[in-house]
């Protein structure tokens, strides 16, 4: 059917209004002129960039069989590092690949993000409150801090930080020791530092058990409570079998696991000694030449005669045999010393030297050790309890800290410097969100008598929040791209890794589209967590 | 926010304060302004054949001859150079002009393009940015203390010209610390720049000795020189030329000590694009007349003098008789202009490096090969 123009109305609609004034065909014209640039603009980019890599040559895409080729672009990233990582929370070494170097550097990226994310978080929160609080001090302090922080570059401060603060430090030798067994200097801040044994695993289960047990008690004596009226002491007693059951799997996993062990020699005296204890303080007394040495005996030697006496036992380096066997010999009060390899057949290795008097290690290392051993027969093992958690003190060796768990100062510089960065932006989104909410809300909370803390816990912040979460999402996305300024404080994160790759490699453009791919699935994470977050604080609209 | 405008002023002031006391200042880079000279050259490109690109490979190389127009169409030379080591490439703070051996080398090839060392510009890169700067055409020669290594020549997609420095990877470390090789320096921390071969060397060289140490790897040179000098690591490592150089900035230069290890061959020359065979000559007889001259004893005191000497050597490579240079796309007397405005290689290293400059760096390798050294000019004839 066809539409005819009505005579009445003398000319055709068509032809009423040119094509060049009708808005619609206006409007489809301009977006493809739009998408007629947006396409010229990308393909010039394209252009630009595939002619670069022809200018470099085809070395640039050199796969394995010699021919050069786009789909081998991402080859060279198998071949060997060979460069040193300075902070590695995996297991990296020079001889592994680009690719695990990369990913060393995205997990550095990640730490430092997290925790960063969660720590400015906190300080926004706690600044913006600050900043609207009654306390004239408070808010003005969190006033000024938000003023300098926001309105200064970030590269800066992390320059400040770390040149002029943390590096200002004492050296090493010189450590700041404010509680024992905690060292700050300008190496860092080392802890004591709780490690996880093999034995762990059994205890937890206790652990749990004991935690049922107090969930039972807390509900069946209140449940009697609530029946006879009766008062029990419920707060009491249901901590209290918590805790004995938790105390007896500790003695349990201590007595029947054997998963330390030693290696000596049979020719020493501890094959003959009725317990471990008395075995090595028989080696002790052997090393200074003396018949033998009681444990009080032990306990009034002088310094020089301990560090003579000194029990050498070769150890792998941060394997939970060596905070736990140190812990054992401090309790019997013998003096040691402990050398560190890198790897377990290295320390059976010097074992085997006669470098130490004792090789210690998890059990089943130390006997493939000893049967790799030239006479296996001639040395013999030594059973040594081992507790679930034991406590790795930080000690001075050679020129660095052995032990424990370090922060390094470029990991301090770099999250203190983000921290303090975005905090002071987390605050003003802070107080813009708590400033969203009406202020009859704070009146009728007051009213109804809550506390300052549940006004703003109860009624405020939830309110608060849906303004909060959305501008809160870029500010963390903001943190992680920040991160990225890591290499002007020495931290090897993505960028400062990739930098080298790209440097040893000169394969420019892949290595940048690797990094922002990897930046693009960080990002994207966040703030798909965060989405999800926010809609579920959103007010639900029907 | 800004209800309380003189505490945040206050802050600031504080701040800025502290910065200044503490002395983290960052080098301000300032370009030379070009003096641009009209020179008449005859530009005579030798037709060289396609480049002899490896087989198999499609590789599109620089065209030949067209960094040489490019430079004499701009009236001067982009040299890519180094803002931070004193000696090498320097920006000096005082005249806010560009000093060192590396410079001098690119002033050598300004005169003998231009007949005026000035008609240059240095364009300051970091270890970093050095690569891509002259793989785009931002540089059109790279004198930055660059090691020669296989990987650079064939995969960066550049030619090395003659080596200008023979140098080493050294270490360097407090001279009370006690540590006189590199097992001393087991368990502790060494402080290297980014985007060197000093990176990979160190790795290379403790794995082989089998020494477990943390690397603190800085952005440039400024920063792994203040980290180390406040302490955070126990090792310095870079070139021992910049070792030397670095050793006169820091706080306390008699505190520190460089160990006697050398810990890799650093080769370290003017670099450009490969597939320009025409440009990567001239640079290389550029360098290659600074030794002719310091062999034949021509100094820029004598230069003119010795266009009247008696020895053909010495006339040819004036170019008083011949035109070796013109096969260049040079002029005839290219060698003399570098002599008459720069100097020889004796005169370059003793005015930058020599026993006049706070360095008082030793020849050693960097003689003339009838000095036991290594530097030796193929003949000008």
């Amino acid at each position: 059917m066809t539409i005819r123009p009505s005579p009445r109305e003398g000319a055709s609609p068509a032809s009423a209004i040119p094509f060049w004034r009708d808005v619609r065909v206006l409007g489809v014209l301009a977006q493809l002129a739009f998408v007629f640039f947006v396409a010229a603009a990308l393909s010039w980019i394209g252009n630009n960039v595939a002619q670069g890599l022809q200018a470099l040559g085809g070395a640039q895409f050199l796969c394995d069989d010699g021919t050069s080729s786009f789909r081998c672009a991402f080859n060279f990233m198998s071949s060997a590092a060979s460069f040193d990582i300075g902070e590695k929370p995996i297991d990296y070494q020079t001889t592994d690949s680009y690719w695990r170097a990369l990913t060393v550097g995205l997990l550095n990226t990640v730490k430092v993000s997290a925790i960063g994310i969660v720590l400015s978080t906190l300080l926004g929160l706690f600044t913006g409150v600050a900043v609207l609080s009654n306390n004239w001090l408070l808010s003005r302090l969190a006033a000024g801090y938000i003023d300098v922080i926001r309105n200064t570059p970030l590269l800066v401060q992390l320059f400040f930080l770390y040149f002029a603060v943390i590096l200002q430090l004492p050296p090493l030798r010189e450590s700041l020791q404010p509680a024992p067994g905690v060292f700050l200097s300008q190496r860092g801040i080392a802890l004591p530092w709780p490690v996880l044994t093999a034995s762990f695993l059994p205890w937890l289960a206790f652990v749990i058990l004991g935690l049922i047990q107090f969930q039972l008690m807390v509900f069946l004596l209140g449940q009697r409570e609530r029946q006879t009226g009766k008062l029990s002491n419920r707060w009491l007693w249901a901590p209290l079998t918590g805790v004995i059951i938790i105390l007896i799997g500790w003695q349990l996993t201590i007595s029947f696991n054997s998963n330390q062990a030693l290696l000596v020699s049979r020719a020493s005296r501890v094959a003959q000694a009725p317990n471990p204890a008395s075995g090595l303080e028989a080696l002790v007394a052997k090393r200074l030449g003396l018949p033998q040495l009681t444990p009080d005996a032990l306990a009034t030697l002088d310094e020089a005669t301990r560090a003579e006496g000194a029990l050498q036992v070769c150890v792998e380096k941060d394997s939970p045999s060596e905070p736990n066997l140190a812990a054992q010999l401090k309790s019997w009060n013998i003096p040691f010393k402990m050398t560190r390899f890198d790897r377990a057949d290295q320390a059976g290795a010097a074992y085997a030297e006669g470098a130490c008097d004792v090789l210690a290690g998890e059990r089943t290392l130390v006997v493939a050790e000893r049967a790799a051993l030239e006479n296996p027969d001639g040395h013999l093992l030594v059973s040594i309890q081992e507790s679930p958690v034991v406590l790795s003190l930080p000690q001075l060796e050679g020129l660095n800290l052995v032990g424990g768990a370090r922060l390094t100062p470029e990991f301090a510089a770099l999250l203190f410097g983000l921290v303090i960065y975005t905090g002071a932006f987390i605050a003003e989104i802070v107080r813009a969100g708590i400033q969203s909410v009406a202020r009859g809300q704070s009146e009728a909370a007051r009213a109804l008598g809550l506390t300052e803390g549940q006004r703003l816990r109860l009624v405020v912040l939830p309110q608060a929040l849906r303004v909060i979460i959305p501008p809160l999402t870029s500010q963390y996305l903001n943190l992680t791209k920040n991160s990225s300024l890591a290499i002007a404080v020495a931290f090897p994160d993505l960028v400062a890794v990739t930098n080298t790759i790209l440097n040893q490699s000169g394969r420019a453009v892949q290595v940048v589209v690797l990094v922002m791919l990897s930046y693009l699935v960080v990002s994207l994470a966040i703030s798909a967590l965060l989405n999800w977050y926010n809609r579920r604080v959103a007010l639900v609209e029907r | 926010m800004n209800r309380k405008p003189y505490l945040m002023l206050t802050s600031l002031v504080v701040l800025s304060l502290l910065l200044v006391a503490c002395g983290t200042s960052t080098i301000e880079v300032t370009r030379e302004v070009p003096v641009t000279v009209e020179v008449p050259v005859t530009v005579e490109v030798p037709v060289a054949g396609t480049p002899a690109a490896p087989v198999r490979v499609p590789v599109v190389f620089a065209e030949a001859g067209e960094t040489l127009k490019t430079v004499t169409a701009r009236g001067r030379l982009l040299c890519g150079g180094n803002a931070a080591v004193p000696g090498f490439g320097y920006l000096d703070p005082n005249t806010q002009q560009y000093a060192g051996f590396d410079i001098d080398f690119c002033k050598a090839i300004a005169a003998a393009i231009f007949d005026d060392p000035e008609a240059m510009e240095v364009i300051a890169t970091t270890g970093t940015t050095r690569f891509p700067a002259l793989q785009s055409g931002e540089v059109d020669v790279l004198i930055r203390n660059t090691t020669w290594t296989i990987s650079r020549d064939t995969s960066l997609g550049f030619d090395f010209g003659p080596t200008t420095f023979y140098d080493g990877q050294g270490m360097m470390v407090l001279k009370d610390s006690g540590i006189t090789n590199l097992q001393g320096l087991a368990g502790g921390t060494v402080c290297v720049q980014q985007g060197t071969t000093t990176e990979k060397n160190l790795a290379d060289v403790m794995r082989a000795l089998n020494i477990g140490y943390e690397p603190l790897v800085l952005a440039d040179a400024q920063a792994t020189r203040e980290a180390y000098d406040q302490g955070r690591c126990d090792g310095f490592t870079t070139d021992k030329s910049g070792l030397v150089s670095q050793q006169t900035l820091l706080a306390d230069p008699s505190a520190h000590v460089i160990l006697d290890v050398t810990m890799s061959k650093e080769p370290l020359g003017p670099l450009t694009r490969h597939g320009d065979n025409n440009w990567g000559d001239v640079v290389a007889w550029v360098t290659y007349c600074t030794i002719q001259a310091e062999e034949l004893g021509i100094t820029s005191a004598n230069v003119d003098d010795m266009l009247g000497s008696d020895d053909p050597v010495v006339l040819n490579t004036l170019g008083v008789e011949g035109d070796l240079g013109l096969a260049l796309g040079l002029t005839a007397d290219f060698c003399a202009r570098v002599i008459r405005h720069v100097g020889n290689y004796g005169e370059i290293y003793d005015h930058n490096l020599g026993p006049d400059t706070p360095f008082n760096l030793p020849r050693g390798q960097n003689a003339l090969y009838s000095e036991g050294g290594l530097l030796y000019s193929p003949p000008f004839r």
